[in-house]
């Protein structure tokens, strides 16, 4: 074919395609050579310097074409021997950088902004190297798929090259950005069930420490459960001067292991001194999850464990009254998490009924009485022991019931309280539980006072609902010794349901009524100062606030369901809290010193779902067939309706 | 309007288009002749902004096309052989898009469809889905996509390949109603059709210009022969008979056509066509019609190119 | 912008018009069904989270093999229909067509996604699972389906014929999964860097879990951004051809 152009478009003169998988090929070897092999042998440098000097050949080669072509030619094999230099001089970066590494020959001085020589040229060698190859590879890609041999379209190789370089830059910008990025991450924990963060109580019990305690987090250092861990501790940095909080490589440190009886990774240990305290919460995030979002509570748990004991929360027992568990003959809902979240509160839980002696008198160490829902009245003396208890400055929890109605004339008439067991209804102020009439029993309120015995109810009546399942009246009797507080009161659009028909008749008229009552009283002076002959119970001694057990303090609450572990963890509207676990945390700060209780933490649990296609047979199709299917049809209509129309 | 100097194209070690320089003026209508594989597709690509050349100067009313792609395309409408058209919209959907892919002010779109689709016989069709038209309509939706913002430059490859002889007329038609307003720069490989419409014409082959000028210039000179094919009405002998009469006359093929006619083939130079018709008309001879045959453009190639015709490939 | 905006527009509509459409969002909606009840809910009991996770998981799977059909027509279906012509001779730069086929695109595939939200309407009636932990799932696998497109406009650029864009896209994708099985068998500090190129290992266990991390949402982009940009030099490169 004659050539009747001007410029002349000439032949290319090198075998492109081979010299560039030569240099790469030569480029890979250098890279199996430190990277693969490795090491100070032999062996490393053998490979790694045959690999340099096949992209040297390569280069050179480029470089005789250059000299020796002409024209679009030149230019091309110009462009090849630059940029093959170019990866080559980047190789050298990498082996000065080794070097530096290696502590030799020359010491990379920390500059004033902290990046050191070292670091730039860890970075600067591979974005060299990306910014010469990858324009090489275009160069040589583009000219393979023009030519074969018999002209070369000069434009387009620079085009390609600057296209390369830049496909290069962009990739090295990326990838710095993300470097910056993962350095400096952020994140927001959106799933329901997050790690805990510390809460107010939590902070509380941090910054009343009074030894030094020291939190152990035994994780792999790169496990991703150790951040979120470590992520809880670090909400209580500065708190207390008395914490430690530190992270422990399994591996690393043996020693501390044993130390502190590790079995398994995954575990934080909270020591105080030769006491120590393990939460297991394992190392996969998938199945730690769950422990994260209880880590609060269990740290306040393991936190009062170590802290010595304040006293003894005595559940009266003997007198029909609810327990922990549900029996075959007692039917009530169970009570456990009021006597878990007792031992919560850093109290020892025991039973006290006449066999412990309560019919001549409650223990010393007895920091709380707690009865609930006795079927039975008490037996003789034992009234005249726990008022006896009372007078000298004891605390006591009554829940009543209006379904079980026990003889207690005697102590009520001390506490000046009285108990209508007739059951109240509201109209309006109600939770339909089961959707029947029965719901009217199932009061909700807000009439919170001021009183400190519901101090976080009445700060905040807006967001509080307390559930009354059940509940009687109380009222204050005319002769009453002591202060009585009614805390707790119904709204106003509530009866007592005299004849049980969940009507209003005319004879039950509307009214407020009371539902919890706190009664505080003098301590007897006679019997002012608590004896501690038995020593059990050294911290109500040594207690700073001595003031504050010189009274005696009584809360009854006419129902017992609503502390009961069905109602317990209700939540009501929009509330952040259960209301009656709020009650109930206000009542126990109010009886027993406050710091020693408890608080509210996130404990809830998630649910198990079980799914059986039985149940769920139309979800089931109306998914898996039904929704596909009206997608298809939905796409006919659009894709053909209009066709049919028009033909 | 465009002005192309030494423009080539190279790829994959063929030159598609070699060594090209052609100017033209605006309002012109300039053909583009040359058998499958002449260069007149990667040309008009390259005319078109969408092929970048290799080398030599293509500026579109003075903007260097490899330089300021982006104000060339401004100026420009093109139909490729295939119409770029989605089958899945209607056709006033499709042009609208067009439109806006060609920055026609938003408020001036619905303008600019009535009247293109007037131009281009769209009107019945706007509401349909291109999928279910045919070719010839599909190829007139292509032209009104060309020239909805109304480019001064048109460029249309193949604009009549594959259709109709009715489609063609009326696309002719609709050629000439853009000559003027817009320059026009068309392809084809049939020079019957598209000659009485151009201004310039340029004939490729093998990727260069081997003839350019008006189509008088180039096949209306008196030398110049043509077969010309007569259907009359008659006898046979008779129409042999006058045939002899005529001066000029190379060759002659007389065959019997369609309803009693008879269809005389005859080889005769350019400028003897009106002597050949006197002449039929005065033996007494019906002359139905009379018109050039359209297969000769090889020879004319061959004539132009002087290349003997085993070469071509 | 107005010729990005009407590309994706047109596009998004081609995808909602043609049969394929809705054969992919079908096909995809029945297999997310099918593996909710059996691998999400299936297997007894289960806690909330966990099944939420899980479907987190087939989601991202699904989505990622949705996003082949519907990236490879996108560049190599134009240019087989040669309707790519009339996108190349408009006044448009290569960015805004490949830009605006990548939004409708990823329009229609956000829309597939946010489909499927009637499966764990099921676990919010039942289990206790948060609003922001669906949000976080969605983020992530749209940013999946995102990085996934950009992958196959990629491969679709390159390609002339769909089924070949098709087999680069899924050859792509796979090799960019399976980084964080090479990140095991490489050594420091290769095998961060390869952990951190895995398209789904380390970056979506976030989203799934309900967390939303700085970290992988530049991922995504980043992956995005790259190969958004190399479809646009390949786009550019065809300019010689």
């Amino acid at each position: 074919m004659a050539l009747t152009g001007q410029r002349r478009i000439l032949p290319s003169t090198s075998g492109g395609p081979y010299l560039l998988i030569a240099y790469l090929a030569g480029t890979a070897t250098v890279f199996v050579g430190e990277r693969v092999i490795g090491g100070e042998g032999a062996g490393r440098w053998a490979v790694s310097a045959s690999g340099g000097v096949l992209s040297a050949i390569a280069c050179a080669l480029w470089g005789i074409a250059w000299w020796r072509s002409d024209g679009e030619a030149r230019r091309t094999e110009r462009l090849a021997a630059l940029l093959s230099g170019a990866g080559l001089a980047a190789l050298g970066l990498y082996f000065l950088n080794a070097e530096l590494v290696a502590g030799t020959p020359l010491k990379g001085g920390q500059s004033a902004t902290g990046m050191g020589l070292e670091q730039v040229l860890a970075a600067l060698w591979p974005v060299l190297w990306l910014c010469a190859v990858v324009p090489l590879v275009f160069v040589q890609w583009s000219m393979g798929s023009m030519s074969g041999g018999r002209g070369i379209e000069g434009p387009r190789v620079r085009a390609s090259a600057v296209s390369g370089a830049m496909t290069a830059a962009f990739f090295c910008t990326l990838f710095l950005l993300n470097a910056a990025v993962n350095r400096r991450d952020r994140h927001v924990d959106l799933s329901y069930f997050r790690t805990a963060a510390p809460s107010e109580t939590t902070r509380e019990l941090v910054m009343g420490m009074d030894a030094d305690t020291e939190v152990l987090m035994f994780f792999p250092p790169k496990s991703e459960v150790l951040s979120e861990v470590r992520a809880y501790f670090s909400g209580m940095d500065g708190l207390s001067t008395h914490l430690s909080i530190r992270a422990i490589d399994s591996a690393a440190a043996p020693q501390l292991v044993r130390q502190h009886r590790v079995r398994k990774e995954g575990t934080v240990v909270i020591a105080r001194g030769e006491a120590r305290q393990r939460i297991p919460v394992g190392t996969e995030l998938s199945i730690a999850r769950r422990k994260l979002s209880r880590l609060d509570t269990k740290f306040q748990e393991a936190v009062l464990k170590l802290t010595a004991k304040r006293g003894t929360t005595y559940f009266i027992v003997g007198h029909g009254e609810r327990s922990a568990r549900r029996s075959s003959d007692d039917t009530r809902y169970p009570l456990k998490a009021l006597k878990e979240y007792a031992e919560r509160s850093n109290l020892t839980v025991k039973e006290l009924g006449a066999t412990d002696g309560l019919t001549s008198a409650v223990p010393d160490d007895a920091a709380l009485l707690v009865w609930t829902d006795p079927r039975l009245p008490l037996f003789p003396g034992e009234t005249e022991a726990v008022i006896d208890y009372l007078e000298r400055g004891g605390r006591m929890l009554l829940t009543l019931d209006p379904d079980s109605n026990p003889e207690l004339e005697k102590l009520m008439a001390f506490l000046g309280v009285s108990f209508d067991p007739v059951k109240l209804a509201s109209e309006r102020a109600y939770l339909p539980l089961t959707r029947t009439p029965a719901d009217k029993y199932n009061l909700i309120t807000n009439g919170f006072s001021t009183h400190p015995a519901v101090q976080s109810l009445g700060a905040d009546r807006k967001h509080s609902l307390v559930l009354f399942p059940r509940v009687g009246a109380l009222d204050r009797r005319p002769d009453a010794k002591h202060k009585v507080s009614f805390t707790v009161r119904s709204t106003s659009q509530t009866w007592s349901d005299k004849d049980g028909d969940f009507t209003r008749d005319e004879d039950e008229s509307l009214a407020v009524h009371n539902l919890v009552a706190a009664i505080t009283g003098r301590v007897k002076p006679v019997a002012a100062t608590k004896p501690s002959a038995h020593g059990q119970a050294p911290v109500a001694d040594e207690s700073p606030d001595r003031s504050v057990s010189d009274e005696m303090r009584v809360i009854v609450v006419a129902d017992t369901d609503l502390f009961s572990d069905k109602f317990l963890g209700v939540r009501i509207g929009m509330g952040g809290q259960p209301g009656n676990l709020k009650l109930l945390v206000d009542g126990m700060k109010w009886l027993v010193k406050e710091g020693s209780v408890s608080g509210v933490t996130q404990g809830e649990q998630d649910i198990k779902i079980a799914h059986t296609r039985d149940e769920d047979a139309l979800w089931f199709y109306a998914t898996v067939f039904g929704f596909p299917l009206l997608i298809i049809l939905l796409g006919f209509a659009t894709r053909f309706g209009r066709g049919w129309v028009r033909e | 309007m465009i002005q192309c100097e030494r423009l080539t194209k190279l790829f994959r070690g063929v030159r598609p288009v070699d060594d090209v320089s052609f100017e033209t003026r605006a309002g012109e209508c300039v053909g583009l002749l040359g058998l499958n594989g002449a260069g007149k597709t990667t040309l008009l690509r390259m005319i078109s902004a969408v092929l970048t050349p290799t080398s030599g100067q293509l500026s579109i009313a003075g903007a260097d096309v490899t330089e300021e792609a982006h104000s060339v395309r401004r100026q420009i409408g093109y139909l490729p052989e295939n119409p770029p058209v989605y089958g899945e919209m209607t056709v006033e959907g499709f042009l609208a898009f067009a439109a806006g892919l060609r920055r026609v002010p938003r408020g001036r779109v619905a303008e600019r469809i009535a009247r293109v689709g007037a131009q281009c016989q769209l009107e019945g069709v706007l509401h349909r889905r291109i999928e279910h038209l045919s070719f010839g309509y599909r190829k007139r939706v292509g032209i009104a996509q060309a020239i909805i913002h109304q480019p001064a430059l048109v460029i249309l490859d193949e604009p009549i390949a594959g259709l109709d002889p009715a489609q063609i007329v009326s696309i002719r038609e609709l050629l000439l109603s853009l000559k003027g307003t817009h320059t026009v720069i068309l392809s084809s490989h049939m020079l019957g059709e598209i000659g009485q419409l151009c201004d310039q014409l340029l004939v490729m082959h093998l990727g260069r210009v081997v003839a350019c000028g008006a189509p008088t210039e180039l096949f209306g000179s008196p030398e110049h022969t043509i077969t010309v094919v007569a259907t009359l009405g008659g006898r046979r002998e008779r129409v042999v008979q006058a045939l002899e009469q005529l001066d000029g006359v190379l060759q002659t093929e007389v065959s019997a056509g369609e309803n009693n006619t008879v269809k005389a083939e005859v080889k005769i130079a350019a400028d003897k066509r009106p002597e050949l018709s006197r002449t039929l008309i005065e033996a007494g001879l019906d002359l139905f019609d009379l018109q050039q045959k359209r297969d000769e453009l090889e020879t004319l190639f061959l004539r132009l190119t002087g290349e003997p015709t085993g070469e071509r490939s | 912008m107005t010729a990005l905006w009407l590309i994706a527009r047109r596009e998004l509509m081609a995808i909602l018009r043609s049969p394929l459409g809705f054969v992919v969002a079908a096909l995809v909606l029945a297999a997310d069904g099918l593996l909710f009840h059996t691998r999400a809910l299936g297997g007894g009991e289960k806690y909330s989270t966990e099944v939420l996770t899980q479907f987190f998981f087939d989601l991202s799977g699904l989505t990622m093999i949705a996003s082949i059909p519907l990236s490879m027509r996108l560049l190599a279906g134009e240019r087989q229909r040669g309707t790519l012509t009339l996108l190349l001779t408009s006044p448009i730069k290569d960015y805004q067509i490949i830009l605006g086929k990548f939004f409708g695109a990823l329009a229609f595939l956000c829309l597939l996604t946010l489909l499927t939200l009637y499966l764990p309407a099921l676990i919010v009636i039942h289990g206790k699972i948060s609003i922001g932990h669906l949000c976080a799932g969605y983020l992530g696998t749209m940013l999946l389906g995102a990085a996934c497109l950009a992958i196959g406009i990629f491969s679709s650029a390159l390609s002339k014929s769909q089924i070949i864009a098709a087999f680069l896209t899924a050859f792509a994708l796979m090799a960019m999964v399976l980084f964080w099985l090479v990140a095991k068998v490489t050594e420091a500090p290769l095998d961060d860097v390869f952990m951190y190129l895995a398209l789904h290992n380390i970056h979506f266990e976030t989203f799934r879990t309900g967390k939303i991390h700085l970290r992988d949402v530049v991922y995504y982009l980043s992956v995005c951004g790259f190969f958004l940009f190399a479809a646009t030099r390949v786009l550019e490169s065809r300019r010689w051809r």
